[in-house]
């Protein structure tokens, strides 16, 4: 059987070498310049080694528009997120239609020369609504893209240099080196899975169901620009060398990375996702729930059921759509909500917070949760290099206040009870019982009379306000997607008491800010 | 002129409308309370209170979340 064609027909290679790389170095001595951001330069690796092929360079206004419009380039073939070069209105204005320009890292590094075809304006908006389905400021997509220069440059690219890696360079696979290993391999079939996380038990069974039915798996970690709160890459693949070489069959895995951003645009990403992998020689990829999501801006199988807008010839790889998968006490294994018949009770669940916990404290989780040589690489990763370090803030509140807080929320239970909490040097010496005017078991919503005279009185009593506190009678004390849309007090502490177990009533407290959300200890004092 | 938000005195530019103080303060008008010399402002009117020295403003952000 013959391996599987790259996206549009033909491996794209834009990466120049010899005598044609020497002309180009020369040749960009007197070419206006570009200097693009990270994301950028990521992008343009992709396109030169022809991970994003058909791609030859970053897209034209017309490909731009039928991608946003379509999900589709301008000749039909199917794309779901645009490859764009933005520039300011200054640099723009001095780069000219049909001449070549120069392109360098922000370290001043040449990296690529294009020859610019064209040269437009785009609508932020437009393309937020379309990419990432949202103009919310709490997704980094928008966020980026409000940052960006205001014009798009077009143009096919020639690649002088890849970034310079100091990292993985054993694991650093091109396509054109997946593809003939594979080939090597007499591999007909191949699932592709990406991962930004250690691969626990979970992730191992997915793996390893997909594996039964092909011949080999190529396990894609992203090691581009990942989220703060991301296990580092280089203890991650420490977790998925020492996994490969304990848990599975040697000749049947290739572990390559693969250092493109993540652009968080979850359904219109996994069809990405998988081009790219097809590119690679797979032909097969890994859904999971939420694929390529952040926060709550997607449906949990709507990456899943974008698949479905295209016949399986167009996209050419076939998804592989799983469930999340854990452990069942019933059922002795592992398994998903798709095959466990048995209530969540028997299910095995330990939230991140706990996991990262036990593993800072040099404790092993359960075997059916994570392999003991993952946990061990972990807790090293943990106690050694500090990698948990405690929230750095701290809300103290005093116990006759905390109490007076639990009575209140058991009080109004089922409905979500909400308060001002008021003090001096982040420690909470007040509280003020708010109304919730949705009198709702999942919501809640102060007066804004209530609020503007218990403003009036803070002041009145040299109080700041420290804290806006709110009960979750039956979830857990995690802030929810419109909980944090409406923080708009960027030093508040968000506190939460979580009634889910009515005679162990949990605290957690959060700060807010640009979208971001980081836990802090609270002190009962 | 001179107005006080939120009790602290600040200077702001004569004539100035609600919406003005609100856009240079990077506020959006439809996730705060505006209380203008103790009454409540709807958010229809915030184009047309215009402010005169002496006023004093009160801006409290919704308080709210929730599951749906």
């Amino acid at each position: 059987m013959a391996q599987i064609l790259p996206h549009g027909g033909t491996l794209i290679n834009r990466l120049l070498v010899g005598k044609e790389r020497e002309d180009a170095i020369k040749r960009a001595a007197s070419l206006k310049k570009i200097t693009v951001d990270f994301r950028h330069v990521t992008d343009i690796e992709m396109i030169g080694i022809g991970a994003f092929s058909p791609l030859t360079g970053f897209m034209s206004k017309r490909d731009y528009l039928s991608v946003l419009d379509n999900n589709r380039l301008s000749d039909g073939t199917v794309w779901t997120i645009p490859v764009t070069l933005a520039v300011s209105k200054d640099e723009a204005s001095n780069i000219k239609e049909g001449e070549e320009a120069a392109i360098y890292e922000e370290s001043g590094h040449l990296i690529a020369i294009i020859k610019v075809s064209e040269k437009y304006d785009y609508d932020k908006k437009k393309e937020e609504k379309s990419i990432y389905l949202t103009e919310s400021h709490e997704h980094p997509g928008v966020v980026y893209t409000e940052s960006k220069g205001e014009v798009y440059i077009a143009g096919d690219i020639s690649v002088i240099d890849k970034p310079a890696h100091e990292d993985f360079l054993d694991h650093r696979l091109d396509p054109v080196d997946t593809r003939r290993v594979f080939s090597e391999n007499g591999w007909n079939t191949v699932v592709g899975f990406q991962t930004r996380n250690p691969v626990h038990r979970a992730h191992e069974y997915i793996i390893k169901c997909a594996l039964e039915i092909v011949d080999g798996l190529f396990l894609n970690p992203l090691v581009g620009d990942t989220k703060k709160e991301d296990i580092p890459a280089d203890i991650r693949m420490e977790c998925y060398k020492v996994i490969l070489d304990k848990y599975f069959p040697k000749d049947r895995v290739v572990l390559g990375v693969l250092g493109a951003s993540m652009r968080y645009a979850g359904p219109k990403e996994a069809i990405f996702h998988a081009i790219i992998r097809k590119n690679y020689g797979c032909t097969h990829f890994i859904v999971g729930r939420d694929h390529a999501g952040v926060g709550k801006f997607y449906g949990t199988f709507d990456a899943q059921k974008i698949f479905d807008l295209f016949t399986p010839e167009e996209i050419g790889i076939i998804p592989l759509k799983f469930e999340h998968s854990f452990y069942c006490r019933k059922c002795g294994g592992l398994i998903t909500a798709k095959t466990c018949p048995h209530s969540k009770e028997n299910h095995l669940f330990l939230s991140g917070t706990k996991v990262r916990e036990m593993l800072s404290s040099g404790e092993i989780p359960p075997e059916e949760f994570t392999r003991p040589e993952v946990a061990k690489v972990l807790i090293d990763a943990y106690v050694d290099k500090s990698l948990y370090t405690k929230p750095e803030r701290v809300i103290k509140i005093r116990k006759d206040i905390y109490e007076e807080i639990v009575s209140h929320s058991k009080g109004n239970a089922p409905n979500e009870s909400c308060g001002i909490l008021a003090g001096k040097d982040r420690t909470v010496t007040k509280l003020y019982k708010m109304t919730n005017t949705e009198s709702s078991p999942v919501s809640f919503l102060m007066d804004p009379k209530e609020q503007l005279s218990v403003m009036k009185d803070m002041r009145a009593s040299s109080l700041d306000m420290l804290g806006i506190y709110h009960s979750h009678p039956s979830t857990n004390a995690h802030p929810s997607a419109k909980d944090l849309d409406m923080a708009f007090y960027d030093d508040a502490s968000y506190v939460i008491v979580s009634l889910q177990d009515k005679n162990k009533p949990v605290i957690q407290s959060f700060a807010v800010k640009g979208g971001k959300v980081e836990e802090e200890e609270v002190k009962i004092i | 002129m001179k107005i006080e938000i939120n009790g602290k005195g600040i200077e702001a530019e004569d004539s100035s409308t609600v919406s003005d103080i609100l856009k240079v303060r990077n506020i959006r008008e439809e996730v705060v309370t505006v209380e203008l010399n103790g009454g409540i402002v709807e958010r229809a009117g915030y184009p047309e209170s215009r402010l005169k020295d002496g006023d004093k403003l009160e801006l409290v952000y919704y308080m709210g979340g929730g599951l749906i």
